[in-house]
């Protein structure tokens, strides 16, 4: 059998794999009748995976392709130069082992279902992408263009990791300059400052339902899952932005419905836990998944993949071009929580404010092994969460299924504890 | 010129080879009951009957499985990792491969060998005390699904998405697949779930000892096609199944073994 022949049987094991646990997650899932109706639409993305993501990517046969990683590439670039955008951070177990060919253990899980899929085709767009633009924001995201540029067109985008000073601030707008540059290159269509106005206003429509969904999250009793929560945003990754917008339109009006209704997903006085660290994408939901199986509620998330998605808006003053990209540069730099930056403090009181407003009783820290930013950031947090008298729990992990009935034992007990101390404070 | 027999006496089946020299005569396969000698007697004596040879032509016996000890009218014993070894090699040459990996299932183990280019066992890998994944599994599996061991692989086949089964384990398998019965699943799919189960299993195994083409499947469960399809996805690789039954390729080790033992007298050395 010769390499190339290994190679398509190896993208085959891979595929069937991915379709068995695409089954295992949606089949209870599908036999929920609790659930919003209008959860189907996201769903129908996820399954698509089973088939190799065709029909995933919600995209005219003409428009290019632009593969996005992390929250730092201008989306509103991508679709007024008339491109489509698709966030490829991934959380497949699956590609993990074909990553491992190209990187060394020590790296995050993420990383390697990334270069997997990148490399082998499993899932046909990652191999579809007219460019792929991935910020230098860690350490193994800097060296992925490196890896992955025999297999897809590559732009590296530059990261400050200073934020304060102007210096930052010219410099990463410089780089989101070059960007629209190569994105222009790719599709052939000028970014415009009618376009550019144009998608901004596209995605502030989105961000409008987005900012909805999540006052709605606030709700008492609780009406939505927060692994739903995930997978609605986790959507965004591949849909077009306005078929998204109408999608989440409707599971609003459902959602509200059952508020008013007061239909809760959660038995009364579930507890309510808010989960924050190294970002979590489809399939990988087996702590979400884990938390709701034991009765409790996910009420948020500080998730680069979730609830930081869309929450920054791009604030424009004058209609100029310059000064659009500008307010562009600013959204994506500036609001960020990314623990690559040097300081915690945007993080710190992001944190604060969510629990807060969800009413969170204790917070789970979510590390992927090899995530070394937010590692690094786990004592701040933990002592800040202390100093505020809220509960943590730290679990640090990967994609492999192998450790589910450890963090089941590890979450229950973190959960017991926490309704122990809500007795306490009763009596 | 002369007759030698095996005896490999399984947790499940008894079986026996009949050599000329280094031609197969025959073979013969039989559930091994409760008195492993006296089955193992008697299956002897049934071949001898069914290709109408008188019983001391036969030079020399040896036993092999984990009865060996128990057939008091064997010669000799060897232990089955070799027995595998030494019949793989045969059925190997006989189409002209030669084999580096053997994936054995039997009824109630599974073991991967490695050998090297001699044909030499270089490692091996069983599984422990836990029947998981053997042949006990998937009979528990066909008894919940009320089919006949020989249907699953066919059904097997005709499951495009298997359905993940976390357990291999032939006590929590059953529960496992009765939910899923009761949810309304395909048949097809829960099967298919449970060979690609095993598969994952004896994969791990493999990596373990180390895989290396040709790879040679034998033991009862290799007559499944289903599970040997499973078997190929995982590994990524192309196995290759003996023709005839694949049941028997240990018990023609042993009379290969025998055969060797009195031609050149050679001491036969338990491995495992």
């Amino acid at each position: 059998m010769d390499k190339q022949e290994k190679r398509k049987r190896l993208a085959k094991k891979i595929q069937l794999n991915l379709a068995m646990t695409v089954g295992e997650i949606f089949d209870p899932i599908d036999e929920d009748t609790t659930r919003p109706k209008k959860m189907a639409y996201f769903d129908r993305i996820f399954k698509t995976f089973t088939q190799g993501g065709e029909g995933a990517v919600n995209r005219k046969k003409t428009q290019k392709l632009i593969g996005t990683y992390c929250l730092f590439v201008p989306e509103e670039i991508i679709y007024a130069a008339g491109g489509q955008p698709v966030r490829l951070c991934a959380g497949a177990y699956e590609s993990v082992e074909v990553g491992e060919e190209f990187l060394p253990d020590s790296a995050c899980p993420m990383v390697k279902s990334e270069v997997g899929f990148t490399t082998l085709p499993v899932l046909s767009f990652y191999q579809q992408c007219d460019l792929v633009a991935i910020p230098a924001s860690c350490d193994w995201k800097a060296k992925m263009a490196e890896i992955i540029h025999d297999y897809v067109p590559v732009v590296m985008l530059d990261m400050p990791k200073v934020k304060e000073g102007e210096a930052s601030r010219a410099f990463w707008l410089s780089e989101v300059k070059r960007f629209t540059k190569e994105v222009e290159k790719v599709t052939g269509m000028r970014v415009t400052r009618s376009r550019l106005r144009g998608a901004i206003q596209m995605i502030q429509k989105a961000q409008v339902q987005f900012r909805r969904f999540h006052e709605i999250r606030k709700a008492e009793p609780p009406v939505i899952h927060g692994r739903d929560a995930l997978e609605v945003l986790n959507a965004y990754f591949y849909d077009h932005v306005e078929s998204w917008t109408a999608a989440m339109a409707t599971l609003n009006d459902e959602l509200e419905e059952r508020v008013n209704n007061r239909e809760s997903v959660a038995k009364p006085m579930a507890t309510r836990l808010l989960i924050t660290g190294s970002p979590m994408v489809f399939p990988n939901w087996k702590i979400p998944t884990v938390i709701e199986e034991l009765g409790g509620v996910m009420v948020a998330d500080e998730f680069c993949t979730s609830n930081r998605y869309l929450h920054d808006k791009v604030a424009v003053d004058e209609g100029l071009l310059s000064d659009m990209l500008h307010a562009i540069a600013d959204r994506y730099l500036l609001p960020s929580c990314c623990p690559i930056f040097s300081t915690t403090i945007d993080r710190r009181d992001r944190l604060l404010q969510l629990i807060k407003d969800y009413r969170a009783e204790g917070v789970i820290y979510h590390i992927l092994k090899g995530c070394h930013p937010y590692d690094v950031e786990t004592r701040i947090i933990e002592k800040l969460l202390q100093d505020n008298g809220v509960p943590m729990l730290k679990i640090e992990t990967d994609y492999s299924p192998q450790d589910v009935e450890q963090l089941r034992t590890r979450i229950e007990a973190f959960m017991e504890t926490l309704k122990g101390q809500r007795h306490k404070e009763k009596s | 010129m002369s007759y030698y027999a095996g005896i490999d006496i399984g947790s499940a089946t008894t079986k026996v080879a009949l050599l000329f020299e280094e031609k197969i005569v025959g073979h013969k396969v039989a559930p091994s009951g409760v008195h492993c000698e006296e089955t193992a007697r008697k299956v002897l004596a049934e071949l001898c009957q069914d290709l109408d040879l008188e019983q001391s032509v036969i030079t020399n016996i040896t036993a092999t499985g984990y009865g060996r000890r128990m057939v008091k009218f064997a010669n000799s014993t060897i232990s089955e990792i070799s027995a595998n070894v030494q019949g793989a090699i045969w059925y190997g040459s006989q189409s002209g491969q030669a084999i580096r990996t053997i994936i054995n299932i039997g009824g109630q183990d599974s073991k991967v060998i490695a050998l090297d280019d001699q044909g030499v066992t270089k490692n091996f890998a069983m599984n422990d005390k836990c029947a998981a994944g053997t042949g006990r599994f998937l009979e528990t599996l066909c008894r919940i699904m009320e089919i006949n061991i020989t249907e699953l692989g066919v059904l097997a086949l005709q499951s495009t998405v298997p359905i993940r089964i976390n357990s291999t384990c032939a006590v929590f398998a059953e529960s496992e697949v009765v939910s899923l019965l009761a949810r309304g699943k395909k048949k097809a799919d829960i099967i298919a779930g449970a060979h690609h189960g095993i598969a994952k299993r004896l994969g791990r195994m493999t990596k373990r000892v180390g895989l290396e083409d040709t790879v040679f499947f034998d033991g009862g469960p290799a007559l499944n096609i289903g599970l040997r399809k499973a078997l190929e996805d995982e590994l990524i690789t192309d196995i290759y199944v003996p023709p005839e039954v694949p049941q028997v390729t240990t018990a023609v080790g042993a009379a290969l073994i025998a055969r060797e033992q009195k031609l050149f007298g050679r001491h036969v050395e338990e491995v495992a």
